[in-house]
């Protein structure tokens, strides 16, 4: 026997229609195996929307709060994390320039010296400076801001010393 | 006047009210809960979940379209929390539809909770575990929240005769699982009525 169409009507999870209902009736006073079927799933089903909703142990939104709280300091740990690693980053970049300079520019080493006095000087203070508006803009500038502008400097830094190296060996090579 | 309660709860959020929030998780802990509950079968992995997805919702608040229903919103977030961490927890090598679902041994619980729980609750518990995470989710949707199929396509992101058919396919296998359940414990009151006592 094809018990399929049968299994459909149990399963519908609608109230069947007067004739669809009747089918179904006759055949399960002939169908011990559909008849175990309907059987169990009506009990199922009685046990399903008769249980209630199951709470929480008391005080869960006290420990979400403190979830909360542990979720914020991790976020702020990650965040001094990057602008330090922007920062470290941005020093390795000065560095690489100065190197850069130094290796392309200078042919004697007095002149080299004096130079390298000079720019440190402004390096400095540039540095300084930097640093105080960091310290200004720290708390008023979100994270967002701060990797696109991160991002940013990289690129200026990377096309500076493209071009100093450019200029660099354009000035050794005449043509 | 409670939905203005909760509107007003949502706009303080968004500026960082925490405590506002924590109103929103005081209202809503118990629908949650009893989701991540039905879903993962362990009161503290339901309880992991439960915050999880507070979290996430406190972090995506400026996401949630005021013009429906907030909980319905938390649901969904909770639902697909809980799908992915199903999925993570099998193997990534089977597809997840090509599974029965899994055979969990008995919740572990405290004894705290068992009481709480009852028998009744466990025993829903291992029907649900033998569905694969999508199906069980729409179970629960549909008759814990009395959710229509289109509410239930909404949150799990199906259309609605896909709803349909896996509410259809989860009930006959429900239906199977009490069935072998049944024979099984018969089973073994049988074997035991038959053993002669050991002294
Ligand atoms: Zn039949």
């Amino acid at each position: 026997m094809n018990h399929q169409p049968f299994e459909e009507l149990i399963f519908a999870g609608t109230e069947l229609s007067l004739e669809d209902g009747l089918r179904l009736q006759l055949h399960l006073q002939s169908c011990e195996q559909c008849l175990a079927l309907a059987e169990a799933w009506r009990q199922v089903e009685t046990k399903i929307s008769t249980s209630s909703l199951v709470e929480p142990a008391p005080g869960f939104s006290t420990r979400w709060q403190q979830r909360l709280r542990q979720d914020n300091m991790r976020i702020q740990r990650r965040q001094s994390l990057l602008v330090f690693a922007g920062g470290v980053g941005l020093a390795l970049v000065f560095l690489i320039l100065l190197a850069l300079t130094v290796l392309f520019a200078y042919d004697s080493p007095l002149e080299w010296l004096l130079t390298l006095s000079n720019r440190l000087v402004v390096i400095f203070t540039l540095a300084e400076t930097f640093q105080m508006s960091l310290i200004i803009l720290q708390s008023a500038i979100p994270l967002g801001w701060w990797l696109s502008a991160g991002v940013a400097v990289m690129a200026l830094c990377l096309l500076w010393i493209f071009s100093l190296q450019k200029l660099a060996l354009n000035g050794r090579h005449p043509s | 006047m409670e939905q203005n309660q909760e509107a007003a709860w949502v706009s303080q959020a968004l500026k960082g009210d925490e405590q506002a929030f924590a109103q929103l998780v005081e209202r809503y802990q118990r629908p949650v809960f009893n989701l991540c509950y039905r879903m993962l079968g362990d009161e503290y992995e339901a309880e992991d979940a439960a915050q999880e997805t507070f979290l996430r919702a406190y972090r995506g608040l400026k996401r949630y379209d005021p013009s429906r229903s907030f909980i319905t919103w938390l649901l969904s977030i909770a639902s697909h929390y809980c799908i992915d961490l199903i999925r993570r927890r099998r193997m990534v090598l089977i597809p997840i539809e090509a599974l029965p679902g899994e055979t969990l041994p008995d919740p572990a619980l405290t004894p705290e909770a068992a009481v709480r729980l009852g028998e009744d609750q466990q025993q829903i518990q291992r029907l649900l575990a033998t569905l694969n995470p999508i199906d069980r989710s729409a179970v629960i949707l549909y008759y814990w929240y009395e959710y229509s199929y289109e509410e239930i396509a909404q949150s799990l992101s199906l259309t609605e005769s896909a709803v349909k058919s896996r509410l259809h396919r989860a009930r006959k296998a429900l239906a199977g699982a009490w069935q072998e359940n049944k024979t099984g414990s018969e089973k073994a009151v049988k074997r035991t009525r038959h053993e002669s006592p050991a002294f």
